[in-house]
């Protein structure tokens, strides 16, 4: 399994730092953050830096139902040539759902990626939608479009949470989809809950919803046993549970919105931006990014709190730079997922289980020594990934 | 079984049909064991209802027998049933409309009899065995149908070490591509104990792949290696087999043939996921992850 950066605005090192210092092993670029240029050349310069690196684009072209929606924020995404707002009733035709595709295939031609990944619409509610339909046809014709560019490629299937929540329509449309007769070669995974509060973490997001993350498991699970690759975008802690079941990479980026995937992340926020997030830092004990502050106080009553790898130098020595946020982000990341997935999957979703009770022990303890402000919530997402175990375990029949 | 033909009214009927003896029936057919030319033959005659006297209509009948001989006739495997010399005809015997053709005559035993006999096989055997019926079901898949009644009593084993097992019966074999829905009134598409459990569905031809038959392999090759149903318990009552079918995990081949190698009865476990998309997706997915293993 693979941490790859997934790519925002305000890059500036960290991705070329990242790949050299490997914390990361590739990085999921955002056709919203680049022009066709630009990205051209982001992606040669990661080449330069990591050779073997994994590096892919997010065409975005999901993002397309936004387009003429007041305050939408789509940065470059209208200088791609394949980013048009396209009417529902007429992707449903092939032809049109064959042209998208093939003006993202010329779009990208050249770059020197390692898999191209290819476009598709969101699914915002439900599989038993004209969504879902659509999304299909879009992987079915991807391959066949893609064919003739001689590298892998993966589908997008970008979907609301609350598709995964309704079991049937979700396992009709996992039966469709791997029972395709030319299917990608793998897939890039986003699901969609918007954060709580502005700014919030994932541990605070949509998301954190013990059957949403059971179904994304059982989305890795279901397509990397039926022999594609899966990366998954904006995994944050979910990473190691995702690794487990299946994924093959994640990504995470060093904002809120890099680390869960929202369509609000496409809308201007009615606060209108302001002050920069408090920097954090992400304890493999916990399982959860804290203040640099509550590092340091807990670390004093919980040492095992402090992941003791190499990016907590610049902690201990005052309050790291936004790159250092990143890079010891995306090394707790691996590290914690090397620890915990050695690919038996029964036994990994054991450790995980272990990590999910170290963590409320932690918690506990910390109680314990008189930190109670905002245990319940604070705790609230132990109790999620720990359902998240029970369901994914229940849906893929082990 | 009234429809079965008296063998005697029968040999009236074909002459050209010599040493006839009666082997088994079952739904509207009957397999006869005869000489036909110098072959010895399994003689199949189906019995055709008269119209609105059964659920089954004489057109959906005639068409089921034409698909599956064609089917045959389009598959290229020694693991198949191969057709006979006699074509499809229409034949009145007794008074009742029958049609008939044949299918070569295979002198063995079924795995059902292997079974009941407390026959236990060893690794080799399992995947010898396994090998065959995807072998058959790849060829099945090729010609764009599905089985859909795999079952132990379909499966011919023969002392033949270059085909040691053979399947049989295509009889409601469905062409994933243009096959008519039948109307036949609230049967089930196949032999419950081995049907896949979204077959249980009202609406199972919009789930109906090949995956419907890679959970019958894997039913039929765990039958036979553990000496019992994965899910049916011995006297339970119908409705409890499908509710188990359709709700309660199977038991693990592991748990039953423990000197059987891991990751074969991991491979048939996995056959019989309740979900589609656990399932091996293709016959030859499940070949290749045999492949290796002796």
């Amino acid at each position: 399994m693979t941490v790859l950066a997934q790519h925002g605005h305000q890059p500036t090192d960290k991705i070329t730092r990242g790949l050299k210092e490997n914390v990361i092993s590739g990085v999921i670029f955002s056709a919203r953050c680049a022009s066709p240029e630009k990205a051209r050349t982001l992606i040669s310069e990661a080449r330069l830096v990591g050779a073997d690196a994994e590096i892919l684009l997010d065409p975005e072209f999901y993002a397309t139902r936004l387009i003429g929606t007041p305050n939408c924020q789509l940065g470059n995404l209208e200088g791609w040539p394949y980013f048009r707002a396209q009417r529902r009733r007429d992707l449903v035709k092939t032809e049109a759902v064959e042209r998208v595709l093939k003006s993202a295939r010329e779009a990208v031609s050249g770059f020197d990626v390692s898999a191209h990944i290819a476009p598709n619409v969101y699914i915002p509610q439900s599989f038993d939608s004209m969504e879902a339909g659509i999304a299909l046809n879009f992987i079915e014709q991807t391959k066949p479009i893609f064919a003739g560019s001689r590298k892998l490629v993966y589908a997008t299937l970008a979907v609301d949470r609350r598709a995964l929540l309704s079991p049937e329509d979700f396992r009709s449309f996992l039966n469709d989809l791997t029972g395709l007769e030319n299917p990608p070669d793998g897939f890039y995974v986003l699901i969609g809950g918007g954060p709580l509060a502005e700014r919030s973490d994932l541990a605070q997001s949509e998301v954190m919803d013990a059957n949403v993350i059971g179904g994304w498991m059982l989305l890795n699970f279901i397509l990397s046993l039926n022999g594609f690759r899966v990366v998954n975008g904006f995994t944050d802690v979910l990473t190691p549970f995702l690794a487990a079941a299946g994924g093959q990479a994640c990504s995470t980026g060093w904002w809120s919105n890099l680390r869960v995937f929202s369509m609000g992340r496409y809308v201007k926020p009615e606060s209108g931006g302001g002050q920069l997030p408090t920097i954090r830092y992400l304890s493999k004990l916990l399982l959860n990014h804290i203040k640099i502050t509550e590092r340091y106080d807990y670390g004093v009553l919980v040492p095992g709190i402090v992941n003791r790898l190499s990016y907590d130098g610049v902690y201990d020595n005052g309050s790291p730079g936004r790159t250092e946020e990143a890079l010891q982000m995306w090394e707790a990341l691996t590290s914690l997922t090397q620890e915990a997935v050695s690919g038996n999957v029964e036994n990994d979703l054991a450790a995980l289980r272990e990590r999910v009770t170290q963590a409320g022990v932690a918690y506990t303890q910390l109680r314990s020594y008189g930190v109670t402000a905002g245990y319940e919530i604070t705790t609230e997402y132990l109790d999620q990934l720990d359902g998240a175990i029970d369901a994914f375990k229940r849906l893929a029949e082990l | 079984m009234e429809y079965v033909p008296n063998i005697e009214d029968l040999g009236r009927a074909r002459p050209d049909l010599r040493g006839l003896e009666f082997v088994a029936a079952g739904g509207f057919k009957a397999v006869f064991k005869a000489s036909v030319g110098d072959r010895s033959e399994a003689v199949k005659v189906i019995y055709i209802p008269p119209e609105a006297e059964e659920d089954s209509s004489r057109e959906e009948i005639v068409a089921r027998v034409k698909r599956e001989i064609d089917a045959l006739r389009l598959c290229r495997t020694k693991c198949l049933v191969s057709l006979g010399s006699l074509e499809l005809q229409a034949v009145a015997i007794g008074g009742r409309d029958y049609l008939i053709y044949s299918e070569e005559f295979l002198a063995g035993t079924s795995l059902k009899s292997r079974i009941e006999g407390g026959h236990r096989p060893d690794t080799a055997e399992v995947l010898v065995l396994a090998r065959c019926l995807l072998k058959a079901l790849r060829e099945i898949e090729r010609i764009g149908h599905i089985h859909r009644d795999i079952k132990p009593a379909n499966v011919i084993a023969l002392a033949a070490p270059r085909r040691p097992f053979v399947l049989l019966d295509l009889g409601i074999a469905f062409k994933l591509h243009g096959t008519e829905l039948t109307a036949r009134g609230g049967g089930p598409p196949g032999t419950l104990l081995y049907m896949a459990p979204e077959l249980f569905r009202p609406d199972y031809r919009d789930a109906l792949d090949i995956r419907s038959d890679v959970y019958s392999v894997g039913v039929t090759l765990f039958e036979y290696a553990a000496g019992v149903h994965p899910l049916a318990r011995r006297g339970e009552d119908v409705g409890t087999t499908i509710y188990r079918i359709l709700r309660q995990p199977p038991s693990k081949l592991r748990d039953l043939r423990p000197e059987l190698p891991e990751r074969l009865c991991q491979a048939i476990d996995r056959c019989i996921k309740k979900r589609q998309a656990l399932r091996y997706r293709n016959p030859q997915a499940l070949l290749d992850e045999l492949e290796g293993l002796t």
